[in-house]
């Protein structure tokens, strides 16, 4: 995730909602699900926009008391006044900020659950796309700005207000004044404008130095690196080029700082110009008895205040420019997608017969066809095997038989009907999926087999389909049983399965889903000779009736199967049973001989000499 | 909106894995931090001092000089007094603003090269200490919990940042209590209330950040969990097929309104501590104006030095408030780098064994050797003995859980058996010379792992090694036509996480590739374990054909559930719970009728 976060500045360029519009989706996404947290921002920003005021106001009506004529009875009542302001607005601010900070933080639970739904939702080829992933972890970002960018748009709200108060107050001295002081501001904007063009100039080069010490970085934290490197004998090289590239890092940081200091001197002659003008008129206003000593001091308070105002002001409308790209990003990832098809064909009834008829294919951006015209027809409770070399097309077989992704061109049939016309969901719940790697979730062992909450789980299929796939005794044997949790990601008596036995939950998961076609890819790869061996015993048991699709290398798995598709540079090229093709003589014939020749006796040295 | 209430309901934040911690814990935290940052840098702590002092000094023109002008305005109204003092209060404005940008933007550098620093030495013991501790899975628990805040919140530097700001309040309060104390001691001794109300509303304030932490800290790990679940895409498959989104979905946004509530709980105790504390911040500053106005009244007090203790003690009420978060921060990120101390003070490092250059005989001997993991009470090799003569082909077979990957650890010095001795030429490798004894080895690990640099830099690390001699190590392992048609040769980088221009490869073509680099080692030593299980039966093949090329005359060892992998080695070992049960030639062994003819029928059945 830290790697990818670096891609941002090839996308900068291209970010679909500007500040502004950025700014007005987080107020209608706020104003639809949270009235009464417009109400508390609105009166938390309007307090404290005019906080500063109390220390403009009351004490130049108290010195000027305290110049003047000196009534304690009247003082009495300033000094009482500004005491009921001042805790009227503390009381006010600190309400208003404690009651709406949950429903802040709920704003923005509501987006990582959008952004969760579109992750786990979206059209399956994304998951594979490498610029959808980059996207996925950008709009993530764009989640944990979206707090403080909330907070200083409703801030900038009040900030506009608490303006207008102090251009009114600079107002009633002089007008030219403010001028005077809208011209210093706009020097100030200049300088930090520059400042931040300088920097973001570098963007680009940062991005890469950052991109290349994440990784460096990841090498050295990730244990999973810890061998190679110790037997490679890798930790000092792979030292040294992070500490170079993260001094390369620091090269930037440290001419960035540079320029900003140096342009800021720019600001010296720029406050010396305005602060002195300020204080010569006020003093000569005071010479001349045109004013106070209390509005002298008001003026002066507010004066300088309003520099700091209108700075802070600057750099809350550059931090929403800033942060606004990320929220581009999310408002841009969480948009629904184009719906694909939009048919819901109720299911046919089983049994079912599926049919690839002349399908072409090929994977986003890709430079080849998986596919060029594949035509295939499975009747119902078929055991289908498919072999081939890597790269032949077998497992794309199954995602598009699975929706995951669709063909280019020609059909596939089930029962005659083309599956785009039905219903996605309902297709999906058509087939078990068993595959070599089985995501445990740090959820219950029930829960993982069922894939649904304790709450409508069936415990007794739980167990059941528990025996079937040999995984009982284990289940029996943990300490909360079929509730004890998986993984120690939340609990930490959460429990590890060994591969065998996540290779045994994944069979579970497919006999409770029990749906009429099971999908096996590759399920005993990383199984011991035993443990493969009981599994294809199990295999008859285990599917029934079924329909089943296996895609495995070890061709001892075809045995059990009743046909057998052979695939070859994406065709199918042979097709029958195990021994009419090893009649046929061909590429399957080949291919098993490779393989068993080691199995057979005295054939060491046929196969050595090939 | 102050950072501190900004801070306060951030998301969820992990802390000190919710011990309560004392503020003696937090001091020696404290303490141990700046020690490390000390010895990383010498210059660091007197920068933040300077920058703290200049950042304090800020405050000071603003109190003093508009009383000298006000003294002036309501006295003789002198041209060149204003001129003095209007022009050394904005010189002096001016002046410690620009040394403060300085300090700060040196700040900002040196807490980038001590975060990096803190990185590269946390780092560089991770890729020196003893390999045991990577697979211990307290360990691996310890580590998690010491970077979540470091990786995610930024801890190093915000705990920089926050000390400076209790550091630059500090001195503040100190100046502004001495412009105070010029006055008398009522006023001080309000301000001693002040300090007596702010500290006890800081100790409830220290105590609700402490209990949110506590309660923080449980659901930091589900958080984290829920959006890990959510951008795992390698779930996708399930995901649709079993169709889990609307289960998670439920599970996260229940889980979402328990955190919610939660923060609304923590933030309505926090409203029932900061509105009074309000009222009283108030109620301080109309008494400080009170008693002012009255010394006024009783003309004791100039209106110039009114305005002047008025704004000090303004300022010191301000500075105060600012004081106590920023301790209340510093605490909060002592407790987060609690686990990073505890986790970095591991003595986990390698013990750099013996100093005997290894000897010229390369026969390996394990002698009654028995080992279990740490903290496990099961031995998962018993009593191994086994002598493999130079030159031998050795093929190690056994279930899964029989011990064959511990045995090849235990022979890379990952692991120092319990009992029992591993000898190389009749020596203990454990007198041997780590890095010679290194460099008779290569192993493929049945979990390589290839990097995202070039494929040069993957083969060659960063030794000179022509480009003959890679090329030749290519062909051994059968990629080099591969790697030829890559755009760059062998400059082209690998996968995309390091250079985007790179490629990425097909699980046999990364295979080969660490087949390559072990190769390229020219030890007199190879281990392969299971490099064949995701490769289709030719490419299986090829690499069993070309076995023999590849290990030549050195020794070698082949670990693979394929068991037709040992029709080509010398010799069998069949492993099973963690001894060496038979040992012997294929044929021997199948006569012999024991588990590797089991383990062998199993899989031969369906070839015959």
């Amino acid at each position: 995730m830290k790697v990818r976060a670096y891609h941002r500045d090839e996308r900068r360029k291209h970010a679909k909602y500007n500040a502004g519009q950025v700014v007005r989706y987080i107020l209608s996404g706020a104003w639809k699900t949270d009235k009464p947290l417009f109400a508390l921002m609105g009166i938390y920003t309007l307090v404290l926009a005019a906080t500063p005021f109390i220390g403009v106001f009351f004490p130049r009506y108290i010195i000027d008391e305290l110049t003047g004529a000196g009534d304690p009875a009247r003082l009495m009542w300033l000094v009482g006044g500004m005491l009921g302001t001042a805790a009227l607005f503390g009381v006010i601010e600190k309400t208003s900020l404690h009651a709406q900070a949950h429903r802040v933080f709920r704003l923005r639970t509501r987006l990582t659950q959008q952004h969760a739904l579109k992750c786990m939702t979206t059209a399956f080829r994304n998951t594979e796309d490498s610029d959808f992933l980059d996207r996925a972890h950008l709009a993530e970002q764009g989640l944990w700005r979206m707090e403080a960018t909330i907070e200083t748009v409703f801030e900038l709200g009040g900030q506009m207000l608490g303006l207008a108060g102090y251009v009114a107050v600079i107002s009633t001295l002089s007008p030219w004044l403010l001028l005077w002081l809208g011209m210093s501001v706009g020097v100030v904007y200049l300088i930090t404008y520059f400042v931040e063009r300088y920097e973001y100039r570098l963007q680009d080069d940062i991005a890469g130095v950052e991109r290349r010490g994440a990784y460096l970085y990841s090498v050295l934290y990730d244990f999973a690196y810890g061998k190679d490197i110790r037997i490679f004998r890798l930790s000092r090289w792979l030292l040294r080029r992070f500490i170079d590239s993260r001094k390369e890092r620091l090269g930037y940081t440290r001419s960035i700082q540079n320029h900003r200091f140096f342009l800021g001197i720019w600001h010296l002659p720029n406050n010396l110009l305005r602060d002195g003008a300020v204080y010569a008129y006020l003093i000569w206003q005071v010479c001349t008895g045109a004013l106070t000593i209390g509005e002298f001091t008001m003026y002066l308070t507010a004066i300088s205040a309003f520099s700091g105002w209108m700075i802070s002001l600057i750099n809350n409308v550059l931090f929403i420019v800033r942060e606004s790209w990320y929220i581009s990003e999310l408002r841009e990832f969480t948009e629904p997608e184009e719906a694909e098809n939009t048919d819901t064909l109720p299911l046919p009834k089983a049994p079912y017969t599926i049919e690839f008829s002349h399908v072409r294919f090929r994977y986003p951006g890709a430079e080849r066809d998986v596919y060029t015209d594949l035509s295939l027809t499975i009747p119902a409770g078929e055991k289908l095997a498919i072999v081939g070399k890597n790269g032949a097309g077998k497992t794309t077989f199954i995602k598009l038989l699975c929706r995951l992704y669709e063909p280019d061109e020609g059909q596939i049939l089930l029962n005659g009907v083309d599956i785009r016309r039905f219903d996605r969901d309902e297709y999906a719940m058509l087939f078990s999926p068993v595959f070599q790697d089985v995501k445990v979730t740090a959820f219950s062992l029930a829960e993982n087999v069922a894939a649904t909450d304790a709450d409508t789980l069936d415990r007794e299929r739980v167990e059941t389909v528990l025996r079937q796939a040999d995984l009982f005794e284990k289940a029996a044997s943990l300490p909360k049983g079929i509730d004890t949790p998986m993984l120690r990601m939340m609990e930490d008596d959460g429990v590890e399965l060994s591969g065998g036995e996540k290779q045994k939950l994944s069979f579970a998961r497919a006999l409770y889903k029990d749906a009429p076609i099971m999908l096996l890819d590759e399920p005993t790869a990383a199984l011991d000779a035993i443990a493969e061996a009981n599994t294809y015993r199990a295999f008859d048991r285990l599917i029934g009736q079924k329909t089943a699709v296996y895609i495995s290398h070890r061709l001892a798995s075809t045995h059990f199967c009743d046909r057998i598709a052979f695939f070859e540079d994406g065709q199918l090229t042979e097709c029958g049973t195990h021994d009419e093709l090893m009649a046929q003589n061909g590429a399957y014939r080949r291919m098993f001989d490779v393989q068993a020749a080691y199995y057979r006796k005295g054939a060491t040295a046929d196969v050595d000499s090939e | 909106m102050s950072t501190a209430s900004k801070y306060a309901h951030r998301r969820p934040v992990r802390g000190g894995a919710g011990k309560a911690s004392t503020l003696k814990d937090d001091l020696r935290v404290a303490i141990c931090f700046f020690k490390m940052a000390h010895g990383i840098n010498k210059a660091y702590l007197p920068l933040q001092a300077a920058a703290a002092l200049a950042g304090a000094a800020r405050a000071f023109p603003a109190v003093i000089f508009p009383k000298l002008i006000i003294d002036e305005l309501t006295g003789a109204q002198r041209v060149p007094v204003f001129l003095l003092l209007c022009g050394g209060f904005l010189l002096l404005t001016v002046l410690i603003e620009q040394l403060g940008t300085f300090l700060n933007t040196r700040v900002a550098i040196a807490n980038m090269a001590m975060t990096h620093a803190f990185e590269a030495r946390l780092g560089e013991r991770h890729v020196t200490m003893k390999f045991e501790a990577l697979e211990d899975p307290d360990i691996l628990d310890m580590k998690e919990k010491a970077l979540v805040p470091i990786e995610q919140y930024n801890a190093i530097e915000f705990m920089m940042f926050s000390s400076l700001g209790l550091l630059r309040n500090g001195v503040m309060l100190l100046g502004l209590l001495g412009i105070l104390f010029t006055l008398d001691w009522v006023l001080i001794a309000a301000l001693c209330v002040l300090v007596a109300v702010k500290l006890f509303l800081y100790s409830r304030q220290q105590k609700i950040e402490a209990d949110f932490q506590q309660e923080l800290a449980v659901e930091e790990r589900r958080w984290n969990y829920y959006r890990q679940l959510a951008t795992d895409f390698s779930m996708g498959k399930d995901m649709r097929l079993y169709r889990l989104a609307p289960f998670l979905m439920n599970k996260i946004r229940a889980y979402h309104d328990e955190v919610v509530e939660m923060t609304g709980r923590i933030h309505r105790r926090y409203a029932r501590l900061d509105v009074p504390s309000a009222v009283v911040s108030a109620v301080q500053t109309a008494a400080i104006y009170g008693y002012m106005v009255w010394k006024v009244l009783a003309a004791s007090l100039s209106i110039g030095s009114f305005s002047m203790y008025v704004a000090a003690a303004a300022q010191f009420s301000a500075a105060m408030t600012d004081f106590f978060n920023s301790a209340v921060r510093v605490r909060t990120f002592c407790r987060y780098l609690a686990d990073y101390m505890a986790y970095e003070a591991l003595d986990l490092s390698q013990e750099s064994g013996g100093d005997q250059p290894v000897p010229a005989d390369k026969t390996i001997e394990f002698r009654h050797v028995w080992f279990r993991y740490p903290r496990s009470d099961d031995y998962v090799l018993r009593d191994v003995s086994i002598v493999i003569p130079a030159g031998e082909k050795l093929s190690v077979v056994g279930q899964n859980g029989a011990g064959k990957t511990t045995f090849i650890k235990l022979l890379c010095r990952l692991y120092e058996p319990d009992k029992g001795e591993i000898l190389f030429g009749g020596r203990d490798i454990r007198t041997l010379s780590y890095d010679d004894y290194m460099k008779e080895l290569a192993v493929v690990f049945q979990d390589y792992k290839l990097f995202a640099f070039t494929v040069r830099e993957n083969i060659a690390a960063d030794k000179e090694m022509p480009d003959d001699a890679i090329w030749q190590a290519l062909r051994e392992a059968g990629v080099a036509e591969e790697i030829a048609a890559l755009p760059n040769g062998l400059l082209t980088p690998l996968y995309k996480a390091y250079d985007n221009r790179g490629v990425e490869l097909s699980g046999g073509q990364s295979q080969k590739l660490a087949i390559a680099r072990s190769v390229a080692r020219r030890a007199s030593v190879v281990v392969l374990d299971e490099p064949t299980a995701a490769l289709d039966p030719y490419a299986e093949a090829e690499i069993y054909t070309r076995f023999h090329e590849l290990v030549a005359a050195n020794t070698a060892v082949y670990i693979s559930h394929r068991l037709s992998s040992c029709r080509f080695c010398d010799r069998i070992a069949v492993f099973r719970n963690g001894a060496i049960v038979e040992l012997g030639t294929h044929d021997e062994l199948l006569a012999k009728g024991g588990h590797y003819a089991e383990l062998f029928t199993a899989q031969a059945q369906y070839y015959q």
